[in-house]
This record gives structure tokens, C-alpha cells and sequence, in this order.
């Protein structure tokens, strides 16, 4: 596996493009806004090797703070209308200012993890390209055996990532282990196309082209054709989080992205809840 | 207190007690979840069950345990205090989680948002009426009294509008969002449980159409002083009380003109019946 991944570093990005149409971007940000961070979350991208999803997680908290989410929308009625020409409702007058004193002072941040370093300084030299310098750490780790404290982040995703580990039991228990009780477990990971009419396209479309292309744009065939082969011997949804919720996870939930092409799971380490 | 002859709605599964299963369904079909009624087991049941459920072709996942439905009212009934502060909306669901010291990632627990909170909020409130309806036939019971139905609606109908008055200031918010098209049956089906509650406990027995007529027609009447009461700035909403004093005599009056047509037109009937004999016997047509 460390091989492979060594081989394609440098054309990474490349390659999704072309597999993909793009539209691998797509999934990635949808699986953001599944995930729907807050400011102040602490998240955990495993395999993450480029960055991609870490990059949309700050880019999206980003976004939720310049443009904060109108908590005094037009539902209120007005409650005190004075009878006079000059007199503005207080609804009006004042510019009502998200009152978010109450949250915790420190910032979101993200530990991008990956075993492959070559991955890592790719990711690393596209954050400097972006002018990102606060908030992402890169380490490199083994996702099997996490560098990280017991409960030590609020959120753990692995995109694209999961089906090249050996042991993904042990990948899955390790992701409980990290996680602070409450935290949210997310995967986005290619699946099952159930639609048979489509998996037939699919399939040929993978066993086909995809090579071919690798071999094109990379020089790397048999990368390409292990990356297939890695897909379909990845197990369906439904068993894949059964496992999940094998690791000790709850409220277990995935969701299908074209057809099943890929799918998001999550779940969340729960909680003994006094009430 | 007699059983109902009529039908009775079975009681909406979210707010039974544990072990329940929630039938909710979220209709944007983004989660490809159906909670169905079967008992709640992690992975063992699944183990034995792969290479079955693998065939099956509809997504069948096990329903949400105790400990995971816990979690999740513990969550929103401590996240109502925030209501004021953001509204029903995410934000809040965020404020209460945190107070609880869960992680902010949370709120993707409830994937619709401020609206989970709303049916929360209501149906807790219907436990609350149905407890207080209880109690209330139970005591006029002991009194031997027989239960006046006008002062009894009256009065359910008023309790369960001052439940929402501590969540005034922002309750129009949450009817705007009762009203979008995702939470509109669910809505719905929190207000049914309500009129029926009262009419089951004011005991109505009636087992045809009129048990629909009554229902609607209570129904109307709770929602519209409902409108009435959020911008209702009497004290103590005594305005609000009068206007669904006023509601509940135009239902009855409606009601009573209904009968009276009916009497009406019986009574013509026969008039006219009578009158068509006695025409026939002038005319002799009448033999013996």
C-alpha cells in the first residue's frame, strides 16, 4: 500500500480528476456539509493525506462566520409599533449581532494524519499555497495504531482512505479510542452500486478505463488497476457499518452518493447520559 | 371513565415510552434510514443475519436502541433553554449539547435541524395535557361529578396553549417551520393527537363521521387561538381565553343548527308525507 501511494503522490489530485469527471469534488463537499462543523471543532482527518478534506473544513467554518445564520429572522412580530412618523420598529433600528460570546474561545482546528509522508508535503505545500498557516497540522501515522490521546477530538474522518488499510476493525477501534465521548465518526468511501442496470456500466467502466488512464496520465497501470480491485473487494454499506457499529459506535446511518458510487457512514461514540 | 366505542388513534410512536420505535422518516431522502419495529440489537443479530439481510433489498437497519433514543432527548430537553437565545435552529441544539459537555458534532444528530426540537417541544407538551387530562377525569371521577364537556375543553385547550407562552417570544418561528413542506405531516399528526386527546378524555363515543367533525372542528379552534395568542398583549392573554370562548360556542351553535336542519327537515318530511295522505283520502284513492 505504501508503495502504491508513493508512486501516486504527485499526480493524486490529478488522477481523482480524471477518474472521477470531478466529480469526486462533489462528494467531498457534500460530506462536509453532512458533517456541518461548528467553530471549535477539533477534527481528525485520517488519511488525508493531500489535504482536500481538511481544506473544506475550514473553509466551511470559514463561511458560517462571515455569514452568520440570521437567528432573528422576519418571524418575530413586532412588539412595540409607537404611532408616529419617526419611529422604527426595534427590529430595524439595531443591528442585531450574533451574541456568540458563549462559545469556546479556541479555534477549529485539523490533524491531518497519513502514513505516506510524500502525500503529506504535498498537502503540506498546497496550504502554503493557499495562504493557510494556523489550524492544520500534518503527522504522520499509522491509522491502525493512532499517535493521539484517548478522547482527544471531536470529530474523525477518512476519506477514500479506509478500504487501502489491512485492518479495518483495528483502523475502527482506533477511531473510537481518539474520539471524545458524543464525537461523530464520518467515512466517505467508493461502495456498492446496487442499481444493476448501473453496476454493469460501472464495472466496465472501471476495468476498463480506469487502467488505461493511469497509464496515460501517470505511466502507472497497475497502481490504477489495485485501486479497482480495492474497491470491489471492500465490503457493501450494510456490512461495512455493521463493522461500525461493531467498533462500539451508534446511531450507525450511511448514505448512498450516485447510486451507491460512494457512500457516507457515520456514527457516533455515545455516551452514558445522566438525566 | 368508558372506554371509547369510536376509533381511538393509535398513539404516534416517538413519544412512547422506551423501546419505542420511531417511525419517523425523514423525507428529504438524504439518510437511507428506515427505523422499523423490530427489537434493537447491535452486531450479534447482524453477524448471524449478513448473508440474509445482504439479499434483502430494501434497507432494513435496527432501530434506534434505548441508550441511543436517551442521548438524543437528553440532548434536545437541554437545549430548549438556548431557544431564546438562537431560536429553534441548530444553534441552539449546538448551545445544548455543549452545556451537556458533548462535542458541537452532535447537532448531526438531528439532521432537520431546528425542527427536531420543535417536535420535541410538542410532544412533550402532549404528554404533559394528556397527564393533566388524566388527572383531571380521575379526580372529577372520585367527585362523582359528570364532566361538563364545553368548560372541559375549554380548560384542556387553555392548558395546552400555556405550555407554549414560556416559548412565546419565539414561537411563531417555530410555527413557520411546522409549516414547511418536510414537517408538515408530522405537524400534523402532533395536532391530531392533541384534539384527540381531549375528545377522548371528555369522552366522546361516537363511532361515525362525527368523530372526524369533532376533531376538525377542535382542531380549528386550537390553531386559530393559537395564531390569536402569539400576538395577543393582554394580561395574562385573558383576550386569548375569551376569543376561544367564543370559537367553541360558535362550534357548538354550529353544531345545533346542523341538528335543528335536521329536525327541520324530518318534521317537513312528515308534514309533507301527512299532507299527501290526506289528499289521497279526500280523493278517495284510498281503499279501506
Amino acid at each position: 500500500v505504501y508503495e502504491v501511494f508513493k508512486n501516486v503522490a504527485g499526480k493524486y489530485d490529478l488522477m481523482n480528476d480524471a477518474m472521477s469527471f470531478g466529480i469526486h469534488r462533489l462528494w467531498k463537499d457534500h460530506f462536509i456539509h453532512r458533517m456541518a462543523p461548528v467553530e471549535g471543532t477539533k477534527l481528525l482527518d485520517v488519511a488525508g493525506g493531500t489535504g482536500d478534506i481538511a481544506f473544506r473544513f475550514l473553509q466551511y467554518i470559514q463561511s458560517q462566520n462571515d455569514d452568520p445564520i440570521m437567528v432573528e429572522e422576519s418571524f418575530s412580530i413586532p412588539t412595540n409599533i409607537e404611532a408616529g412618523a419617526y419611529s422604527i420598529p426595534s427590529d430595524y433600528a439595531e443591528e442585531e449581532k450574533i451574541d456568540l460570546s458563549g462559545y469556546k474561545e479556541d479555534t477549529s482546528h485539523v490533524t491531518v494524519c497519513d502514513i505516506n509522508q510524500e502525500m503529506l508535503n504535498v498537502g503540506k505545500s498546497r496550504a502554503e499555497e493557499a495562504g493557510i498557516f494556523t489550524g492544520i497540522d500534518w503527522v504522520q501515522g499509522n491509522a491502525e495504531c493512532l499517535p493521539f490521546e484517548d478522547n482527544s477530538f471531536d470529530a474523525y474522518t477518512i476519506a477514500y482512505g479506509i478500504r487501502n488499510c489491512t485492518h479495518v476493525d483495528k483502523v475502527l477501534t482506533e477511531a473510537f479510542r481518539v474520539l471524545k465521548p458524543g464525537g461523530r465518526f464520518m467515512c466517505l468511501e467508493f461502495s456498492q452500486v446496487n442499481n444493476l442496470g448501473l453496476r454493469r456500466l460501472y464495472d466496465s467502466y472501471s476495468f476498463e478505463v480506469i487502467p488505461v488512464m493511469g497509464q496515460v496520465l501517470a505511466r502507472d497501470w497497475k497502481s490504477y488497476q489495485y485501486l479497482v480491485e480495492s474497491i470491489r473487494q471492500f465490503p457493501n454499506q450494510k456490512k461495512f457499518a455493521a463493522m461500525i457499529r461493531q467498533a462500539g459506535f451508534g446511531m450507525v446511518t450511511y448514505e448512498n452518493l450516485t447510486f451507491g458510487v460512494s457512500a457516507i457512514h457515520s456514527g457516533y461514540k455515545l455516551l452514558k447520559v445522566v438525566k | 371513565m368508558s372506554t371509547s366505542t369510536g376509533d381511538r388513534n393509535p398513539p404516534q410512536d416517538t413519544s412512547s415510552g422506551p423501546g419505542g420505535s420511531a417511525s419517523s422518516q425523514t423525507s428529504n431522502g438524504g439518510y437511507n434510514t428506515q427505523r422499523t419495529g423490530q427489537g434493537a440489537q447491535y452486531s450479534d443479530e447482524l453477524d448471524n443475519s449478513e448473508d440474509l439481510v445482504s439479499e434483502v433489498e430494501e434497507e432494513e437497519m435496527p432501530e434506534e436502541t434505548e441508550e441511543e433514543y436517551q442521548t438524543k432527548q437528553a440532548v434536545l430537553k437541554a437545549s430548549l433553554p438556548f431557544v431564546h437565545q438562537y431560536g429553534w435552529t441548530k444553534k441552539a441544539i449546538v448551545a445544548g449539547a455543549e452545556s451537556l459537555g458533548m462535542p458541537s458534532m452532535v447537532h448531526g444528530m438531528f439532521p432537520r435541524g431546528g425542527a427536531e426540537l420543535v417536535f420535541y417541544f410538542y410532544e412533550e407538551s402532549n404528554k404533559e395535557l394528556e397527564s393533566f387530562l388524566k388527572q383531571k377525569v380521575t379526580e372529577l371521577k372520585e367527585k362523582d361529578e359528570k364532566i361538563k364537556t364545553g368548560p372541559f375543553i375549554h380548560d384542556a385547550i387553555e392548558t395546552r396553549l400555556r405550555m407554549i407562552i414560556p416559548y412565546i417570544d419565539k414561537w411563531p418561528q417555530a410555527m413557520a417551520i411546522q409549516t414547511l413542506p418536510q414537517n408538515a405531516v408530522q405537524s400534523w399528526t402532533n395536532l391530531s393527537r392533541v384534539v384527540d386527546d381531549i375528545w377522548f378524555y371528555a369522552g366522546d363515543k361516537s363511532n361515525d363521521f362525527n368523530w372526524y367533525t369533532k376533531r376538525g372542528s377542535l382542531a380549528a379552534v386550537y390553531k386559530s387561538t393559537e395564531i390569536y395568542l402569539i400576538q395577543d398583549r393582554s394580561e395574562d392573554y385573558t383576550d386569548t381565553w375569551n376569543f376561544l370562548e367564543n370559537r367553541l360556542e360558535d362550534v357548538v351553535s354550529a353544531g345545533h343548527l346542523a341538528r335543528n336542519l335536521q329536525e327541520t327537515n324530518t318534521v317537513l318530511s312528515e308534514g309533507a308525507k301527512g299532507f299527501c295522505v290526506m289528499t289521497r283520502n279526500l280523493l278517495g284513492m284510498n281503499n279501506r
